[in-house]
């Protein structure tokens, strides 16, 4: 059953200026997206920053209006609703119960000035579930346990625990309406490299128990391999390729993946991978993209055609999609 | 070892801050020294006191109100204690340090010429057009492309690789005798680290410089370092070659981090990981402090801090689990 | 109280620049409370025989050197032969014993029961003695009863003025901020326009507005008034700013994802965010407040005689003259200073104090 699909969706930031604020250019953070996710799947995004993957997943969640494009919710009586531009009350309040999101930063996204009862409490109750106040005690202390916390944790503040703690807590929030996905942007690298695997066993354990979706957002590939069905590689906006983890980690396409990979430090030094890699340059300006394939000015194997035409998502074969000419047929 | 060989050497160092819950104490005892024309990389996740170690080296931690205590010997002088204004002549001249923040480390108003040549200008030479020029023969060292051109734009011009290698050609152009590059890539994106480590390695062969690398990535380790000290609680828990750290690793915590990498094999199952928090600087736990996390705890290791033992020439540990308690610090 | 709260208190009792503060106004408000009791006159009745006294001074031993108690002497009026300027002497002969709780003239206190115990006082009629503190002004009234009678508008001015202003510009600021766009835009050039126009003639614009007939009470209400009215907008600024950057935090994006609608995100987010800002800045504007009204009083468009206040009571040590005959009469601007850098102090201390980022002492 599908949870969520975008269709090309686009997302323009308009950079303003002058005095009346004209609209003089535009971050192209998304360009035509689609992206699929059914019941039960996690999709890994990977790219490095200003790919565009924490922008796609906001997009998804409601939190920014997409410049163009379509975003189509399914609820769990299969019903499906566009909830591209306008949303109705009773398709919101469903949409905000079955889509939640975790943060990087887990110093930033739990408020300083409430106790950890009330931030659990607060989407509980926007939510109308549990007015009795027992079961409401209740239930947050199921959550904190679920999530490895002690229920007394429950009356203290954020800045009494540490970042790992923090994570798991912003995880029980996450939980406590019971979504069936949610969306992760880089829940790990803010912590320390100790409590990363703790936080990504929990994840993984929390999605098995209540077969729920994931879109994993981060720029680590090995983590995003770890965690997901479908991995989705991200470049200045575009998707550049897309396909099951297993075939993107034994057969990646796209030259910016090959690229990526080859970047991962061996954790051996008998087999130092500096002076092989072969990357030059940075990736340009999202104001300013290059025309055709926007990998172009550093991708290696580049031909003519590479920047005057943009490459389209080619099949090629078991669901494996790469936007590279060098896979036409 | 002879003496002449140790470019630094630090010895029982502690840093210690007032906090409003009693003492903070970030760097507790350590000692280590820096040879030569080797890359040695202190590893540690937050809190560990690698940054504070660094800083006190640098002089940049102001005392009062921290105390700082035991010896850095650096050319045969204590830093320890140096004056502010004694310092200005080895701070950025023979000891220079690369930043995290490649951003935060320029001033937004001043031009890139306009802020090396300010350094120029202290340590090497007053002569505007022959600063000029060694700025500019330091950027193309660095492959930053038109540098003549890059010598008058201002940081926001650039973006943050380059910049990180800016201040790599900043932290070279005095000729230091020790660089300490205080996790230079963690604000990059992989494809940049790549870049900026790799020109790190080059730099420091051609010039045979010695450099302290801060990092809490062990991978970036395996790719730079030549010695590893890794740092837990404000301690040195584990010295070695970079090949015994990850050939043996002797002590659990150094293990459980090598551990800890998110390994292709383990798709569908648990990742192995270290129970347990990274304690709060203000409340280590007695003994060994790795013992609350510490999956071979013994019931000496939650009454009594383990010394240096050490295993070869070239590996030494503190832990409980290793030939105890023989303290080898004049190694 | 959690422990921030506990470590903010810590933080504050060791400012002690702040402490002093703290206790000075502590106090003050406790002067204010008790005006009327402590002063030994009503701010009102005046006394021909004492016009322009100076200071009395309170003896213990008379002159044969025997101790009596508190004790002063009745004063005795000369004339200067070439000046023609009135000098008051102490008349030896006449001893007149300081007493406490001492009956005079009659009070309501707190407006509430009418009394005419003073906590100190002489017992003879203010015809034949008084006990001037501060000394007397030219209608012959006890300054230091003045002063007590004048902290009760000047204290309390910036009190009440603060609060209205910070309330208006939280909440001004709030909606700038939170809701953006065309309703932001639109403040910001109305607050802009605003503070435009120069402070003090703007004050006496508004003061004039204030019909010259009306009672002193309401007078005082229309003052607080003024002042908040143009106190509100850099509160308002500083909010806007504060909630513009909160906004964007990850935990109201976080309620947001969870449904929770804004006025719930404003309540319970926003506010309380920044909340330790405005606590700071009430307390560092009521001196503002306080000097405002002084200077609306001073210029002769507030409080009007014979109910007084401090910068009314400052207005009589205009001239240069009154300086060099009665300099007596500029004690009350010594209170005005006196309130005003407690409060700076205490500003201060509580900035410090609620500041998260200062983990680890300065010194």
């Amino acid at each position: 059953m599908k949870i969520l699909e975008a269709i090309s969706l686009k997302k323009y930031f308009p950079i303003r200026s002058g005095v009346f604020l004209q609209v003089c250019g535009n971050v192209k953070a998304l360009e035509k997206a689609d992206i699929k996710i059914e019941q039960g799947q996690t999709i890994g995004v990977v790219g490095e920053s200003g790919c565009g993957k924490s922008t796609l997943g906001k997009l998804l969640l409601k939190l920014y209006d997409p410049t163009d494009g379509k975003i189509i919710y399914t609820d769990k009586e299969n019903n499906s609703y566009d909830i591209t531009s306008r949303i109705s009350k009773t398709v919101a309040s469903k949409f905000r119960r079955d889509v939640q999101m975790i943060f990087q930063n887990p110093f930033d996204s739990l408020d300083p000035r409430m106790n950890i009862y009330d931030i659990i409490k607060e989407p509980i109750a926007a939510n109308g579930m549990y007015k009795n106040k027992r079961e409401m005690n209740n239930y947050i202390a199921s959550l904190l346990t679920g999530v490895g916390l002690y229920p007394e944790y429950a009356s203290r503040y954020p800045h009494e625990f540490s970042g790992g703690q923090r994570q798991r807590i912003a995880i029980a929030r996450a939980m406590a309406v019971m979504p069936r996905l949610i969306v992760c942007d880089e829940p790990t690298s803010a912590l320390d490299v100790s409590v990363q695997s703790q936080i990504i066993n929990l994840l993984k354990h929390i999605q098995q128990e209540n077969r729920m979706s994931l879109i994993f957002i981060s720029h680590n590939l090995d983590v995003v391999h770890h965690m997901s069905d479908r991995i989705i590689v991200m470049y200045l906006g575009n998707i550049v390729e897309s396909c099951a983890s297993e075939e993107l980690f034994n057969n990646p396409l796209h030259p910016y993946t090959k690229t990526l990979m080859s970047c991962i430090p061996a954790w051996n030094p008998k087999e130092k991978k500096l002076g092989k890699t072969i990357t030059d340059g940075e990736p340009p300006s999202p104001i300013n993209p290059p025309n055709g394939c926007p990998f172009h000015p550093r991708c290696p194997v580049k031909m003519d055609e590479c920047e005057k035409v943009k490459p389209m998502a080619y099949d090629c074969g078991e669901g494996h999609s790469v936007s590279c000419h060098l896979y036409k047929k | 070892m002879t003496y002449e060989n140790k470019v630094i050497d630090v010895k029982n160092l502690k840093t210690y801050f007032r906090g409003y819950d009693g003492m903070i104490k970030a760097v507790d005892g350590i000692s280590f020294f820096l040879k030569k024309g080797e890359v040695l990389s202190l590893v540690g996740e937050s809190g560990c006191g690698k940054s504070v170690t660094v800083n006190t080296i640098m002089g940049l931690i102001k005392s009062p109100p921290a105390t700082v205590s035991g010896e850095i010997i650096y050319n045969g002088k204590n830093l320890v204690g140096l004056k502010q204004n004694e310092f200005k002549n080895i701070r950025g001249n023979k000891i220079s340090m690369i930043f995290q923040e490649p951003m935060s480390s320029f001033d937004p108003l001043y031009t890139i010429g306009q802020q090396i040549n300010e350094i120029v200008k202290t340590h090497i030479t007053s002569n505007n057009e022959e600063s000029k020029k060694l700025i500019i023969h330091a950027l193309k060292n660095v492959n930053i492309p038109e540098p003549e051109k890059r010598y008058n734009e201002y940081p926001h011009e650039m973006s943050g690789g380059m910049l990180q290698r800016i201040l790599i050609a900043m932290a070279l152009i005095t000729n230091p005798d020790i660089i300490i590059a205080d996790e230079p890539t963690t604000a990059l994106d992989v494809t940049i680290q790549a870049q900026v480590l790799k020109l790190m390695k080059e730099l420091q062969k051609q010039y045979n410089s010695s450099i302290i690398f801060i990092t809490h990535d062990l991978g970036i380790v395996s790719e730079i370092a030549d010695r590893v000290h890794v740092m837990y609680a404000g301690k040195i828990i584990e010295k070695a070659s970079v090949q015994e750290i990850f050939d043996h690793p002797l002590h659990p915590y150094t293990q459980g981090l090598l551990n800890s990498r998110v390994k292709k094999e383990y798709k569908g199952r648990d990742l192995p990981f270290i129970e347990g928090y990274v304690p709060k600087p203000n409340e280590f736990p007695n003994g060994c402090r790795f013992n609350p996390r510490c999956p071979f705890k013994k019931d000496i290791c939650t009454s009594e801090e383990p010394k240096e033992s050490l295993i070869n020439e070239e590996h030494s540990v503190c832990c409980w689990l290793y030939k105890e308690g023989e303290n080898n610090e004049n190694s | 109280m959690n422990s921030t709260g506990k470590r903010i208190m810590k933080s504050f009792f060791r400012h002690k620049l702040g402490m002093i503060g703290l206790v000075i106004l502590i106090l003050m408000y406790l002067m204010v409370l008790m005006a009327d009791f402590i002063s030994p006159y009503n701010y009102a009745t005046t006394s021909s025989g004492y016009v322009n006294a100076p200071p009395t001074k309170i003896h213990f031993f008379d002159e044969s050197g025997k101790f009596r108690g508190p004790f002063i002497y009745a004063l005795k009026k000369s004339r200067d032969p070439v000046t023609y300027m009135l000098s008051f002497t102490e008349d030896k002969s006449r001893i007149v014993p300081v007493k406490f709780f001492v009956k005079g003239d009659e009070y309501s206190f707190w407006g509430i029961w009418k009394t005419n115990i003073h906590l100190f006082g002489v017992e003879e009629p203010s015809s034949s003695a008084m006990l001037l503190l501060f000394g007397a002004d030219r209608f012959g009234r006890d300054l230091f009863s003045r002063t007590m009678a004048g902290s009760k508008v000047s204290m309390t001015v910036g009190l009440i003025g603060t609060f209205i202003s910070v309330v208006i510009g939280a909440i001004i600021g709030a909606l700038s901020g939170f809701y953006g766009g065309w309703i932001d835009i639109l403040l910001q050039r109305f607050i802009e326009l605003l503070r435009s126009f120069p402070r003090i003639p703007l004050w006496l614009a508004f003061a004039t507005i204030l019909p010259p007939n009306w009672p002193s009470t309401w007078v005082y209400m229309g003052i607080v008034a003024v002042l908040s009215l143009i106190g509100w907008m850099g509160i308002a600024r500083v909010v806007r700013g504060m909630v513009l950057s909160l906004r964007e935090k990850d935990f109201v994006l976080a309620a947001k994802i969870s449904g929770v609608s804004g006025y719930k995100i404003v309540i319970k987010h926003l506010i309380p965010n920044t909340l330790s800002y405005l606590i700071v800045v009430t307390t560092l504007s009521i001196p503002g407040m306080i000097l405002g009204e002084s200077s609306i009083s001073f210029l002769g468009l507030g409080i009007k005689e014979p109910m007084t206040s401090w910068g009314l009571l400052l207005k009589q040590a205009q001239s240069l003259s009154a300086l060099q005959t009665t300099p007596w009469l500029v004690i009350p601007g010594i209170f005005i200073m006196l309130a005003v850098l407690s409060f700076n102090f205490v500003g201060d201390a509580l900035r410090d104090a609620v500041d998260p980022y200062r983990t680890v002492d300065k010194l």
